[in-house]
Parts: C-alpha cells; structure tokens; sequence
C-alpha cells in the first residue's frame, strides 16, 4: 500500500524549474530517502508534500487522499527542518507538546503524553529546559520527538545529519533507523550524503536539477546505476574505454569479457564503469590470475588507513583501484591488473 | 585613554538628557527666578498641585490623552503587525514602492494629511469627537509601526510559523502562539512608540478634536506659549512621567502576557525537574 504518492509534480521558482515532473511513490511504513547535491529540489519536494510550497502542476495523495487542497495542518505531514526550528519561547517539554497543545487534547492526557516521549527519545532530565541551553544532539531529538508526539501520517526529515560532527552523526542515524523500525512510520529524508541515505533508507530516490533520476534499493543504485552522474555520486568510478563490442565478446584496454550479465545489454555508446574495489591488483603472476589481466604500471599511491588507493596506468589508461590494507607495491612497480565482468557496471 | 573618552562621552551625554529634566523639576516648583541670582527665590507646589487637584481639567485631559492614546496603540499595532509582516516576508509586485509610500506620514507634513482628511471627518461626523481624534492619531504612527515591524520580520522570517502549521497548528493559533512571542521585542518598541507619538500630538488633536476634545497637550501648550514656566514646567512633568510610566506598565503587562501564553507548559516542567 502506498501511504505517499507524487504524480507528476512540477514547480517553477520565476523561470527556474526546481521540480521537473516529479513521480514518487512511498509505501507504508517505508523509510526512503531522496538523495542529491545541495539546490537540487529536495527540500522543495518536501514542502509541496507538506502543503507549505504549492506545486504548479501535479498531484498529492497522502494515504490515498487527494490533499493538494488541504492547508498544511490538516496534512499530517511532520517535517522536521535541518535548523530544528525549536521555539526559543517554550521550553523543552513546551516544544513536544506543542502539537498537542493545537490539538486541544486535554491537559492531564498531553502531560502523561509528553513526559513518555521525552523518554523514548532519552530526554526526560531536560523537560524543563530550553532550547537555547541543551546542545545540538538534544536539539535534533526534541525536533524528532515534537513531530512524532502528534502521530504523523508521513515524517520528513529535511538533512537531519548535517550540522553534526561524524560521532553525533552515526548515533543519530541510529536513532532515526531505530525508532522508524519500532514505530512504522513512513518516513522521506533528504540528504546529501551518500552514505546517509545507504545506511537508513529501504529506497533512495536520487534527485539531479529537479528530476528524480534514479528510484530504487541502495544495492540497486550502487550496483546497478542508470547513468555516470549517478555512479559518481555513489563512489569513485573508473571509465573503462571500449574498443570494440561483436556480438560475444566486449573489447577494452583491460581485457576482453563476455557479453554477459550487466555487459547483455552493452552498446556502442554505453558507458562501461568499475568500481576501484573491483580491480584486482597482483603481482606478475599468469598462473594465478590466467591471461584474464592486463599489465601496468603503478603511477601513484594513496594511503587511507583501512585502504590503499592505486593510481596506474594501462597502454595510456589512467585508473584507480583500491586494496585493503596497505598495499604490496610503490610509486613505479609493475603490477598486474584483473577484474571480471561481474562488478562491471553498464549505464547510459 | 579610549576608557576615558568614553567615559566622558558618558558623562557629556548623560548631562545633555538629564540636565534638561533637572530644570524642568526645579522649574515646577518656582515661582520666580529672577536673572541673576543664581537659586530660584520664591518656591510653591501651585503647579502641581494645581494639576492634581482632584476634578481638575488637567486630571481629565489626562484620562482622556491616556485612553487615546492606549486605543491608539491597539489599533495601530493591528494595522502594522499584518502590514509588517506583508512586507518583511512576502514577495509581491510594487513592494518596494509600498515600503517608501507608506512612509509618506513622516515626509509630508501632517497639517497637509490633516487637512485633506478632516473634510472628510466632518462629512462622516467624525470630527469634534474622540473617535475622530483616535482615528488620525493613528497616521503619523503608522509609518514607525510598519517599519519596526518589517525590520522584524525580515529578521526573523516565517520558518517559526511554517514549523507550527507543520505540526498542526492553524492560520489564527501559529499566531497567537508562535507569530506573536517571536515578534515581541518588536510588540514592545513599536507599541511604546506609538503611544508616545500619539500622547504628545497637538496640531492634529486640535484640527479634529476641534477644542472639544482636550488631551493634555492641548492643555499644556498655552501655558508654554504664555511664558508662565510654572504651569508649563508642571505640565511637563506629568507628561514625561506619564510618558515613562506607560512604557513600564506596557512592558510589564507583555511579559505577564506571554508568560500566561506560553509558559504554562514550561512552568510545569521546570517545577517537575526542580523536584526531582
């Protein structure tokens, strides 16, 4: 069932288009998020969701009613902004019950009410607070109680993981993934970050200039993307130059493959792109790895702790690949590089 | 060095605004203060007590300018809070020419608005009354109202009231409980300044109220004009002290108000974590 549906939304900002044609479905209890570079529409996107932006054209269906018609408090559409948004003049326990407090839900039931959310969310030292004297972490989670206390029928959470330093940012993202999966509650972030987006979400949407290019699992995006700009933004990609395509075999300066797998539906103009971790680095050796490698040359080493990064160079071609570790070779070795047409991505 | 320029500025400036006042209060209470003696030679409470005489016309005149002035303060505030907050956050055609033309009041003189508008007042019936008389007071309070609300706004945006809809609230409660504490400084200087500008008006009070209304400036200015510093010291007095009292009383009353509005949840939490 799908509890959130986008059809064919547009929205112009005077001339500039900010949503192209839009189309998005997010089932039930899903948490999904929208992924892209910063201007990108994301943020608008959750604005027409929640009634405070009107799209020019398209249509919004939250649980399967039609709500383009219906101002942003009859929505029950919660977003929480990246800014928190807390109200400076309400203290902490003020801020949660706020939503309640709109509601008219008489006072003995919001109390009890409010007191169980600050403790769901870890709070219940900091009720009486506020806002200006509890830290960032706290922030973000009053934010996130104060949306929840009120039952909504979809969440949005506008880059909740920026404005946080990486430890902040991992317990967050816990969090989040923790009390979206006991409570069900369909949930669309939008971030930036791609890492952000892999580790929450059951589906990402990644958004470039207003357009939705690409909706799907995370395995999917990573493994399977549409187009270069996708796989770029998901990670280091290497380029892998085609010389020749008949109609078994794929020939490119690392190898000839077989036209299976991702490499069926492989065209002259498509784009043929690796990983750095689907190179295989090693020694010289024909034994072990068959005449499947070509021969190069290491051109420069990058150390990153958990992994090396190799920079060689094939009959010209210049590529990245990545080892565990720190690595066996230097700056000007010969090295053998393979790699199979399993990790091979295709796209446009 | 700078420490001591600064303190002298202090000193220079404080002396510029209380010196004046010093002579006012000595004026009140001096009869004569002939050129060259140095002290006032002859004191009395007349002035004062004059005015405070109980059914004194300076007494009513006084009640009278405070309920204008107060009404006038009321209205002003919810024509500019609205007028504010259009131009500080909404994007519309013609604004920039909005935000000049409503400043206008302070730029054309108001015996010229005066005049234009007390034809009509007489036509509607209006003029002789202390309707007419609140009703253009609130013209020359209206630029300084517009523009210390849109500075506020632009400061402080709609991303407070776009979070309270979110979270259910509707058109009327994001006002009351979010639109409302947000711009309170704003509530507090401009509402000030309006009752100040409203309790000090002569000419207009004047051309409408026709006499029959009498605030207390009316009272006060012929006895600046008939040289009698006595009276006129007296007069002023009062005027400054009731000026001063109505900022107090309005910033009291605020904070009681939003304390009451938004406070009871908070009240309530704070206790419970005192306790605890």
């Amino acid at each position: 069932m799908k509890e959130v549906y986008l059809q064919d939304i547009s929205k112009k900002y005077g001339k500039e288009e900010t949503i192209k044609n839009l189309t998005l479905k997010v089932n039930k209890g899903e948490m999904i998020s929208l992924l892209g570079p910063s201007g990108c529409g994301k943020t608008t996107t959750l604005k027409i969701i929640a009634g405070l932006v009107a799209a020019d054209q398209g249509k919004v269906f939250i649980d399967g009613l039609a709500v383009d018609h219906l101002p942003t408090q009859k929505r029950g559409a919660v977003i929480v902004f990246q800014d928190h948004r807390l109200f400076p003049h309400m203290t902490v326990g003020g801020n949660i019950e706020f939503g309640l407090r709109m509601q008219r839900v008489p006072k003995e039931i919001r109390r009890k009410k409010v007191q169980e959310m600050l403790k769901f969310v870890g709070l219940q030292d900091h009720g009486g607070k506020f806002p200006g004297e509890i830290s960032g972490g706290q922030k973000q989670r009053v934010a996130i109680a104060r949306g929840l206390i009120v039952s909504p029928k979809v969440l949005l959470l506008d880059e909740p993981f920026s404005n946080l330093d990486q430890r902040l940012k991992e317990e967050m993202r816990n969090f989040i993934v923790d009390i979206q999966r006991k409570l069900k509650i369909t949930t669309i972030l939008v971030s930036h970050d791609k890492e952000d987006s892999l580790v929450t979400s059951s589906k990402i949407g990644v958004m470039f200039d207003g357009e939705l290019k690409q909706y799907g699992t995370p395995e999917e995006l990573y493994e399977t993307p549409k187009t270069l700009e996708i796989a770029r933004f998901f990670g280091e990609v290497n380029e892998i130059p085609i010389e020749k395509i008949d109609d078994v075999w794929v020939y490119t300066v690392l190898g000839i493959f077989p036209k299976i797998r991702a490499l069926q539906t492989i065209e002259k103009s498509s784009k043929l792109l690796l990983r750095p971790e689907a190179l295989v680095l090693s020694k010289e050796d024909k034994e072990a790895y068959g005449d499947r490698g070509v021969d190069g040359k290491i051109m420069n080493r990058i150390y990153a702790g958990e992994k090396t990064y190799y920079e060689f160079d094939v009959k010209g071609f210049r590529g990245k690949a990545s080892v565990m570790g720190k690595g066996l070779w230097q700056i000007g070795d010969s090295v053998r590089v393979s790699t199979s047409e399993e990790s091979m991505i295709v796209c446009e | 060095m700078e420490k001591r320029l600064s303190g002298m500025l202090f000193i220079i400036l404080s002396l510029t605004f209380i010196l004046p006042l010093v002579m006012v209060l000595i004026w009140s209470v001096t009869v004569s203060w002939p050129f060259p003696e140095i002290i006032p030679q002859e004191l009395s409470l007349r002035g004062l007590r004059e005015i405070f005489k109980p059914g004194s016309r300076a007494l009513e005149s006084l009640i009278t300018s405070i309920r204008i002035s107060l009404f006038v303060m009321i209205l002003t505030l919810g024509i500019t809070i609205p007028g504010g907050k259009a131009l500080g956050i909404y994007q519309f055609p013609g604004k920039g020419f909005i935000k000049i033309f409503v400043l206008a009041p302070l730029i054309v003189s108001p015996v010229a608005v005066g005049m234009g508008i007390q034809g009509t007042f007489i036509r509607m019936g209006l003029t002789n009354t202390e309707l007419g008389v609140t009703l253009i007071h609130i013209v020359p309070a209206i630029p300084y109202g517009v523009r210390i609300f849109t500075n506020i706004f632009e400061l402080v945006g709609d991303e407070m009231e776009e979070q309270g809809k979110v979270l259910g609230a509707g058109s009327f409660q994001t006002f009351i409980h979010i639109t409302l504490p947000t711009i309170r400084p704003g509530i507090l200087s401009a509402g000030s300044m309006i009752f100040i500008i409203s309790f000090s008006q002569y000419f207009l009070t004047f051309l409408i109220g026709g006499g029959r209304v009498q605030t207390f400036p009316l009272l006060m200015v012929p006895y600046i004009q008939s040289g009698d510093r006595m009276m006129a010291a007296s007069y002023s007095l009062v005027f400054i002290a009731v000026a001063l009292l109505a900022l107090l009383i309005i910033e009291k009353m605020l904070r009681l108000y939003y304390s009451k509005n938004s406070g009871i949840a908070g009240v309530f939490y704070r206790r419970k974590q005192v306790k605890s």
